[in-house]
């Protein structure tokens, strides 16, 4: 007799490519957020026109259900989220039935919206303003353990509106990635058998550990706690030899010396 | 007569708290209108002389009288003061029942916001927030007569993926409250070590413990959101069955 595993699909549900949306998200001026689903192609998609999507927002732990209609025609209206946190990394899981029945056809989980992820969805970390209280940043780990989740770097919307303006900010650069780095290695450090594991959020590390020069990480002790910090510092300070980290150090010396600050690339 | 919600400050809290700690007298109730440890919270009334035999008489009454028009949800739920000083001016209905007299409160995190993991438990919070989500839906959590705070309000509250969703309490109720709105019996029932190693067992199966599992499962296939309550619980696998046996009578 067969057996379910994580290869069959005996529902025939079909996961959809995060690439065929772009979802906006913005402030609503009144401490919330709305968001609204810019462009997505169901062609590209493989679904029937007149297939109906959902959108479920989630922050931190709450979330709010949408109807978006059919994909051929869906709403492209922004939808308010006050009911959901502000200072809680926004994602979105996009479900699939027809019209006639409830049953799925597709899902997509873990989309961000563009303005909260900037250009760095292709990355390994996402970057993402909040409203924080008076903390500038915060690392949030992946509470699950799917692939589609990231490590979600908090930055105080007062400070950084964008994603794109931490991540190209001399001071963010020299600051906080360094020990966002060290917290990532530390959190692998303490279950290196899931970067062997293509469901978790880890796995994707292996290159980027890899292409930084640093060995991958054995199995620890469960309380030798010196030699997984030993091996997550190996990992800082190779982080912070890459090119674009020297770059921010340039620049955030030059204006510690007095100097203007060279504009951002 | 109604009078303007106020809001304790931190003394007021405090003061209320070891009341709490140590109840020999009569609860603080001159802390209600004491300037210096409460202030006022602008554009709501409410009835001090209201009893509430239920913590959804509550909700109840929070919703539909007090704060009808609420223009940012998490602003009021996020207004601790307010709500200590909402389970203070009703900590009759907010204590152990029976017995004579007044009984002895619960646990602090039910009268006062100790930490946010705990926030759940706050019952003149939640019990307004439920009402407003769930309407009288809210009424299989909170509508024990026994106490303030039953095994049902812990079992599902305690989840935030399962607190806001508006299928899982319409079928809560579907399965599990009975026609005069009290719960079924059994319902909260823990399934044992032995009863999980004996097939033939069935204690604790579909109760309201293991709802939530068969919904976040059943959500990686279904758009539970657009199904009705009847829809839904004709899905549930057969532990539901003698639930939705009682729900279909």
């Amino acid at each position: 007799m067969g057996q379910i595993t994580r290869t069959t699909n005996p529902t025939g549900l079909k996961k959809i490519d995060k690439r065929h949306f772009v979802v906006r998200a913005q402030d609503d001026g009144k401490g919330g957020r709305v968001f609204w689903l810019q462009s997505f192609d169901f062609e590209a998609a493989k679904l029937d026109s007149s297939v109906q999507m959902g959108c479920i927002a989630h922050a931190g732990s709450n979330e709010e259900y949408f109807d978006l209609g059919p994909v051929s025609s869906f709403i492209r209206t922004p939808f308010s989220l006050s009911g959901l946190a502000a200072d809680k990394p926004l994602k979105f899981r996009f479900i699939f039935n027809r019209c006639d029945e409830s049953l799925l056809v597709g899902y997509v989980d873990g989309v961000r919206a563009l303005d909260e992820a900037g250009a760095l969805g292709s990355s390994l970390v996402d970057i993402e303003p909040a409203s924080l209280r008076g903390i500038a940043w915060r690392l949030v780990l992946p509470e699950g353990t799917g692939t589609g989740e990231k490590p979600n770097v908090l930055v105080e919307r007062a400070l950084f509106p964008t994603a794109i303006s931490a991540a190209g900010h001399s001071w963010f650069g020299v600051l906080v990635m360094p020990e966002v780095m060290r917290q990532i290695a530390m959190a692998i450090a303490e279950d290196p058998s899931a970067l062997d594991d293509s469901e978790s959020w880890v796995a994707p590390w292996v290159d980027f550990i890899e292409a930084l020069g640093a060995e991958l990480p054995v199995r620890f002790e469960e309380e030798d706690s010196q030699a997984k910090q030993a091996w997550a510092e190996e990992v800082v300070a190779r982080f912070a030899a890459k090119g674009v980290f020297e770059h921010h150090m340039r620049r955030a010396l030059a204006e510690m010396g007095g100097s203007e600050p060279w504009p951002s690339k | 007569m109604a009078i303007q919600v106020r809001s304790l400050n931190e003394l007021g809290q405090a003061k209320f708290v070891a009341w709490l700690s140590n109840p020999i007298d009569g609860p603080p109730k001159s802390l209600l209108e004491d300037d210096s440890v409460t202030g006022v919270v602008d554009g709501y009334k409410i009835d001090l002389d209201r009893k509430f035999s239920t913590s959804y008489e509550l909700g109840q009454y929070l919703a539909k009288d007090v704060f009808v028009v609420v223009p940012d949800r998490l602003a009021l739920l996020d207004n601790h003061g307010m709500w200590a000083w909402i389970s203070l001016a009703f900590i009759e209905s907010l204590v152990k029942r029976g017995g004579g007299g007044l009984g002895k409160p619960l646990a602090k995190p039910h009268y006062v916001m100790e930490s946010p993991r705990l926030g759940y438990r706050l019952i003149a919070r939640t019990a307004w927030d439920l009402v407003s989500l769930h309407g009288e839906a809210a009424n299989v959590a909170l509508g024990s007569a026994k106490s303030p705070w039953g095994e049902m309000a812990e079992q599902m509250t305690a989840r935030q993926e399962i607190y806001a969703h508006r299928s899982f309490w319409s079928v809560a109720q579907a399965l599990y409250a009975k026609p005069d709105g009290s719960v079924k019996k059994g319902v909260t029932s823990q399934r044992s070590k032995e009863a999980r190693r004996d097939p033939t067992n069935l204690a604790g199966l579909g109760g309201v413990r293991r709802l939530p599992f068969t919904f976040k499962q059943f959500e990686r296939t279904y758009n539970l959101r657009r199904m009705t309550a009847s829809q839904i619980t004709g899905l549930l696998p057969n532990e539901y069955r003698k639930w939705r046996a009682h729900a279909e009578e």
